[in-house]
């Protein structure tokens, strides 16, 4: 089975580094969507087919917490799993965001390993859910 | 928790570089800072919470350039555009400042980071910058990058 990421970063080198470890690493993800903030995941949200988000905090228009928040609040987007991929170590943050649904929080900078082996998890249990 | 703003960031921003672009940063001093690299940017970041203030980095385009190839893993000889090269740095700015903030407050407070701003630097500001005893001053591949964290409360 493959999966569709959407990777929510404002920065376009961030987005690239996701992109290109996920194509490397994870075999089973199809297509990769990016946001530059979470307005613009929003949209995409509502357009495509979308099993996992990899969104960063801190992002102009819209941070990455309201975007959580909004997806929420949606029937459609409530049940798809998040991952904040952030440079902030607030602890307090991170369990706000576990708090919100956040199913795990890489801080940066982070391994490739890292990405991987976390995409890999989320997506492996997605796999492994009946249809 | 280092509560020095200039140590932190001679602690934190060697390991960040190191792990985003497998460069090393050795620590320098005005002195061998005053030689202003012909074309250099200045990126800023700001942000507020439980301290606000703003983290500053002055590097020459030639290692932004550099940075950024590294940080893509660009194949050689292929040159990333200035816009890539601001992208790159904004970013190791951004991960820089998280992570000082968290060396200099703990991981209680939270903070919110502004987006990176990117402007031309020019030779005065570069001197003027290097003079101050608040920069922490780094050799990175034979090239100075200057650094400094300002907090307003």
């Amino acid at each position: 089975m493959s999966f569709n990421v959407l990777v929510v970063d404002d920065s376009a080198t961030v987005r690239a580094i996701i992109v290109k470890t996920m194509r490397i690493a994870n075999g089973n993800v199809s297509e990769i969507f990016e946001a530059g903030h979470g307005e613009e995941a929003l949209q995409v949200l509502q357009e495509k087919w979308v099993d996992l988000v990899l969104t960063d905090i801190n992002m102009p228009v819209m941070i990455g917490v309201e975007l959580i928040k909004h997806m929420q609040a949606n029937d459609a987007m409530k049940g798809i799993p998040v991952v904040v991929v952030s440079t902030e170590g607030s602890s307090t943050r991170m369990n706000e965001l576990e708090a919100m649904g956040v199913r795990a929080y890489i801080r940066k900078p982070f391994t490739p390993e890292k990405m991987s082996e976390v995409v890999e998890q989320l997506l492996g249990a997605a796999d492994e859910r009946p249809s | 928790m280092n509560a020095h703003p200039k140590s932190a960031l001679e602690t934190v921003f060697p390991k960040v570089l190191e792990e985003m672009a497998f460069l090393f940063a050795d620590q320098s001093d005005a002195l061998h800072a005053r030689k202003t690299p012909g074309d250099s940017v200045c990126v800023v970041i700001a942000f507020t919470g439980a301290r606000s203030g703003t983290l500053e980095m002055a590097i020459s385009t030639s290692l932004g350039r550099e940075i950024s190839s590294n940080l893509l893993g660009s194949e050689p000889g292929e040159t990333p555009s200035n816009a890539a090269a601001h992208d790159a740095l904004g970013e190791l700015l951004n991960v820089t400042c998280g992570n000082v903030l968290t060396e200099i407050a703990g991981d209680k407070p939270v903070f919110n980071l502004g987006v990176p701003r990117v402007t031309a630097l020019l030779g005065d500001e570069w001197n003027a910058f290097a003079s101050d005893s608040g920069a922490a001053i780094f050799n990175v591949e034979g090239q100075i990058v200057l650094t400094r964290i300002t907090l307003h409360s």
